[in-house]
């Protein structure tokens, strides 16, 4: 995918550096996810602040690709294709940066946390974490290859994570019922479930937008738009 | 485009036609100058001989005059030519050709130039300057003046100008023969020319054209020499060409050669290796950096931020083309599972980058394990230490006279001292056998029995905790192993399950025969252990849950003890899932 050869090289290398910013910003964001559930399943509250150091790049990776793209929209007024990868990696930029930001809500949480035994050994909420993760890395990957079918498969996966959602909430309102003690503790779970079921939305969209960029098939809000 | 043997032959052609040419025009004009001369002379004579047979010859007369029209005639008979006199007023007085009636018709004559000339030389009485003939109207003419001197009384003095004409017919005639001759001549030898150019060119290009395909044959993969018969230039064209295929071909196989070296030291490093082009693009990649990073394929040209997405990777990037070399330590891997050591250095000629990566998971993980034992090692004695110590100050404070809270302080210091002492035995046993100093006897051992005893030994404490113990060992089984090595082994499993597992639970001893080999499963249907342990539980010291365990007066060390035992018995140790719930140790041991 954009390997068409285009006269003009710099604009080429323009396109190129578009695509290299998205795959190192999505690299960072994938590593965000990953470290900030380590942390708050392993207590690791030095792991949760670095986490928390990370989100300053990702920012910088998103304001960098979008000056290159206005960029290249100003400049190059591109068509077809082009235009909509441009327009796409805009939106991809901001999806990614929140899933960051959302990374670093959870690793806030995991310093919150660190102190206090844990309600139940964690099992749900790393699982969530597992599939989100790999929701993001497969958007991106399914992105480098130009794959729609892989793109379509995350949005699927996006199903899973409302499951064990639906499940994560219904199992901790038993056990804060049961035990008022636990309410707070309870609380700071659920809200790191609902951080992750948001990343995955979020995640569902890079995928989107992927299919679209391959067929140029618009799949949002499929079945729930007022025609 | 004409070929070789089309230029050869073009330029032999024009060659031959332009020196045919050049003889025909010179032969022609040569001639033709030549007769030409000939007739001048030829003309100057004749007019010579009119003139002094004019002044000197004796002539008929009429009438006592002297007939110059006859004279003419006669001399034009005896000339073989045009003859002419004019008078000295230039008016024609005789003519050879002309009756002496149409003489008067002749006037213009006089105005001829040769007769203009003769007529002013006459005038002027010049000496006598040679006689140039002009030609005009296919014949050359000549004229000279005349002096007569008369006989007295008969004849008068007479002068004037005589003039010879000679036709040039014959002369050109001879020369358009000529003519004719040399242009079938000409014809004939563009002809041969033709022939003979045709044949030149292919001798002369034959040689070459065989050594151009032939050439053309290897440039094209054919392997092969140039074969030539001639010594010439060719012949040593050949000779050249031919070194020069033995050589290339020598240079293809040593670069051959050194390729498949290099790729064959390069797919069988340890190490991953990935090369970089000036625009961080994949040039080459090894079979280890493929696996280490759990690629199917690397397309070449590639960029590597697709291939490495680890943050850390993207950010040496910029490090190592600012200081030539960089490192950093990744997470790889699609559950980003293994940790590598990537060292990147910059090439200066081409400004590429050589990454090379190692998989340092495992020496990470036996670090992390020797840091944590010893830390743990001296957290577990200081534990107990603190205590001996803490209840001895207080004995010394006093309390040793106190007979109702004495006891309680001295009891709390047997406790520690007899926990301090469990540690340091089990320490010792354990690396008495890593050491292989613990000696094991390996023999054909019925497990039932030891089984039996075990679980005997361990009813009281799982009555205590309400947990419901039980057996299911066959009595035929046999396997090789040491007694008091796998009754260690069975007593710490089972102990362990009944420590570890809430009250009600139900913990089994079972073994069964399989492969080969025996497998001894103590299974529990407690919580588990969650995932992230598993691979770390048999480390010493190692603790799912530290607060418990240690209040389970375990001393972290069990586990281990129980894989040592098993790994001196050439077995192994496993953690499985237990369905529906909890977990199973799987000891393996060799049948007989």
């Amino acid at each position: 995918m954009q390997q068409r050869g285009h006269t003009d090289r710099v604009y080429e290398a323009q396109l190129e550096a578009v695509r290299r910013n998205l795959i190192v910003m999505a690299g960072r964001v994938e590593e965000m996810i990953a470290h900030a559930v380590k942390a708050l399943v392993e207590r690791d509250v030095d792991l949760a602040r670095r986490t928390i150091g990370q989100d300053p790049k990702v920012n910088h990776c998103e304001v960098e690709t979008d000056q290159l793209c206005m960029e290249i929209l100003a400049r190059r007024q591109p068509l077809a294709s082009d235009l909509r990868f441009i327009t796409l990696a805009l939106k991809m930029v901001t999806d990614l940066e929140r899933i960051g930001d959302l990374a670093v809500n959870i690793s806030h949480r995991a310093i919150d946390m660190a102190t206090e035994a844990p309600l139940k050994p964690w099992r749900d909420v790393p699982r969530m974490a597992g599939i989100v993760q790999s929701m993001v890395r497969d958007a991106i990957d399914a992105f480098v290859r130009g794959d729609a079918n892989q793109a379509q498969a995350v949005i699927d996966r996006d199903v899973q994570v409302d499951e064990i959602y639906t499940h994560v909430i219904r199992e901790l309102l038993g056990i804060m019922t049961a035990d008022g003690g636990s309410v707070e503790r309870g609380i700071q779970v659920l809200s790191v479930a609902k951080v992750l079921e948001r990343m995955a939305d979020h995640a569902t969209n890079l995928a989107e937008q992927v299919v679209f960029l391959v067929q140029g098939k618009d799949v949002r809000h499929l079945g729930n738009c007022v025609e | 485009m004409l070929g070789i043997r089309g230029k050869l032959f073009v330029t032999s052609l024009v060659l031959m036609l332009a020196v045919g040419g050049a003889t025909l025009i010179v032969l022609e004009r040569g001639l033709g100058g030549f007769l030409r001369a000939r007739l001048g002379t030829d003309v100057s004579r004749r007019v010579s001989i009119a003139q002094s047979w004019v002044e000197h010859g004796r002539h008929a007369r009429v009438a006592g005059a002297l007939d110059d029209d006859a004279l003419a005639d006669s001399l034009g008979m005896a000339l073989d030519a045009h003859v002419t006199v004019f008078d000295e007023h230039g008016k024609v007085i005789g003519d050879s050709e002309h009756e002496p009636s149409q003489l008067g018709d002749m006037s213009n004559m006089a105005k001829q130039p040769e007769v203009r000339a003769a007529l002013q030389r006459l005038r002027e009485r010049a000496a006598h300057p040679e006689v140039k003939p002009i030609e005009r109207a296919r014949a050359l003419y000549a004229a000279v003046p005349f002096e007569r001197s008369g006989d007295i009384g008969i004849e008068p003095w007479r002068k004037g100008v005589v003039r010879v004409g000679v036709s040039t017919i014959d002369v050109e005639s001879v020369l358009d023969r000529l003519r004719f001759f040399l242009f079938l001549t000409a014809i004939a030898g563009i002809g041969v020319a033709f022939v003979m150019s045709g044949l030149a060119s292919f001798w002369a290009s034959r040689e070459l054209v065989s050594l151009v395909q032939s050439a053309s044959a290897v440039a094209t993969g054919g392997r092969g020499r140039l074969e030539t018969a001639s010594s010439d230039e060719l012949g040593s064209l050949a000779g050249s060409f031919n070194r020069l295929v033995e050589r290339l071909d020598r240079t293809v196989a040593e670069l051959k050669g050194e390729r498949d070296r290099f790729g064959a030291i390069l797919g069988h490093m340890a190490e991953a290796v990935i090369a970089l082009d000036s625009d961080d693009r994949v040039e080459l990649a090894n079979q280890a950096a493929l696996e280490l990073l759990e690629l199917a394929e690397v397309r070449p040209g590639q960029p590597v931020v697709e291939l490495v997405r680890a943050p850390a990777f993207a950010d040496m990037l910029p490090r190592v083309r600012a200081q030539g070399k960089a490192s950093a330590e990744l997470a790889v891997g699609k559950a980003g599972s293994r940790q590598v050591l990537a060292r990147a250095a910059l090439l200066e000629a081409t400004s590429g980058v050589v990454v090379v990566m190692l998989d340092v998971t495992e020496m990470r993980r036996l670090e992390a394990m020797r840091r944590d034992f010893v830390a743990n090692v001296s957290h577990e004695l200081r534990t107990p230490i603190s205590i001996i110590r803490a209840n001895a100050e207080t004995l010394l404070d006093g309390a040793l006279t106190d007979p109702e809270r004495g006891p309680g302080f001295a009891h709390a210091i047997v406790r520690s001292s007899e926990r301090l002492g469990r540690i340091v035995a089990d320490l010792l046993d354990l690396s008495r056998i890593e050491s292989g100093e613990m000696p094991v006897r390996l023999r054909p051992l019925p497990i039932a029995d030891v089984a039996f005893r075990v679980v005997d030994s361990l009813q009281i404490q799982a009555r205590a905790r309400s947990v419901v113990l039980s057996q299911d060992v066959p009595e035929d089984l046999e396997p090789l192993c040491d007694e008091d090595s796998l009754e260690q082994i069975l007593t710490n499993l089972v102990e362990n399950a009944i420590k570890y597992t809430p009250s009600g639970s139900h913990v089994g001893v079972s073994a069964a025969e399989e492969g080969g080999r025996v497998r001894i499963d103590v299974r529990d249907d407690g919580p588990g252990i969650e995932q992230r342990h598993r691979q770390r539980i048999f480390e010493r010291f190692y603790r799912v849950d530290p607060g418990r365990s240690r209040d389970m007066g375990g001393t972290g060390l069990g586990l281990s003890i129980v894989k040592h035992l098993a790994e001196a018995q050439n077995g192994t140790v496993e953690l499985l899932d237990n369905e529906p719930q909890g977990c199973v140790f799987r000891v393996w041991l060799h049948a007989r």
